[in-house]
C-alpha cells in the first residue's frame, strides 16, 4: 500500500511525497496520478508543475518538514 | 515518513485566481471583522463596517480598508499616519493569504477524502532555506 504525504505549502502550492513498502517508482507514479486526478475530478485546476520524480538524497529540490521526522541533505 | 525514503515527489499548483476564488465577499468579511475586532490597538478604532456585493469597507480611525476581490487598498489619514494605514494594509493582506492557505488546505483534504481517510498536521518547512507554514495530508491508497 502506498503512503502518500501531500503537502500544501503557502501560494497553491503542492508538494506529493510517495512511499511504502514494497512500492515501486512504478506504483508511485500510479498513486500520484490517482492524488492528482482525484483534485481535478473534484473541481481544483492542479498542474504539475514537475515531472514524477524518482527521489534521490541529492536530487529533487523540495520542501524539508521542520522537527524530527524529516532529515536534511 | 523521511523525505530520504520516499519514493517519488511531485510539484503541482493552482493558479492565484483559483485561490482568490476561495475569498468570497462573506468568508472574507468575516474573517476581517474578527481580525480588527480582536487586535489590541484596531479594535479601539474600528468605527464602522460595510459590505455590499464584491465589495467590503472597514473604518479604522480614519483610514478606508476597502477589500474587492481579494485585492487591499487603504485610503485616508493624514500623512502622520501613512505608517499606520501601511501596517493595516499589510495585516489585513497577509490575513488573507493565509486564509486563502488554509481553504486552498481544507480544499485539498475533502477532495482526497473520497480516496480514504485523511489525516491533517500543520506544520513548519523549510522551502530552500525559507520557513513557511505548511499543512501536511497523509493517506494511504
Amino acid at each position: 500500500m502506498a503512503e502518500i504525504r501531500v503537502i500544501v505549502l503557502p501560494g497553491g502550492k503542492l508538494q506529493v511525497f510517495v512511499d511504502g513498502a514494497g512500492v515501486s517508482f512504478e506504483d508511485a507514479k500510479l498513486a500520484t496520478l490517482k492524488v492528482l486526478g482525484q483534485l481535478r475530478a473534484q473541481g481544483l485546476e492542479v498542474e504539475q508543475t514537475s515531472e514524477i520524480e524518482q527521489h534521490r538524497d541529492a536530487g529533487v529540490q523540495h520542501v524539508h518538514i521542520k522537527g524530527n521526522i524529516n532529515v536534511s541533505h | 515518513m523521511p523525505c530520504s525514503l520516499a519514493v517519488s515527489i511531485t510539484k503541482a499548483a493552482v493558479s492565484n485566481e483559483q485561490l482568490l476564488q476561495l475569498l468570497t465577499p462573506e468568508v472574507v468579511y468575516e474573517a476581517v471583522k474578527n481580525f480588527l475586532r480582536r487586535h489590541e490597538t484596531y479594535q479601539r478604532m474600528l468605527v464602522g463596517e460595510w459590505q455590499g456585493g464584491p465589495h467590503i469597507m472597514f473604518y479604522v480611525g480614519r483610514c478606508v480598508v476597502t477589500i474587492v476581490n481579494g485585492e487591499v487598498t487603504v485610503t485616508g489619514g493624514t500623512k502622520r499616519e501613512a505608517e499606520f494605514a501601511q501596517k493595516l494594509m499589510t495585516d489585513v493582506t497577509t490575513l488573507l493569504s493565509r486564509l486563502a492557505d488554509y481553504l486552498f488546505a481544507q480544499q485539498v483534504q475533502n477532495a482526497l477524502a473520497a480516496l480514504g481517510p485523511v489525516e491533517s498536521q500543520a506544520v513548519n518547512v523549510d522551502d530552500q532555506g525559507v520557513t513557511r507554514q505548511a499543512t501536511v495530508l497523509t493517506l494511504k491508497i
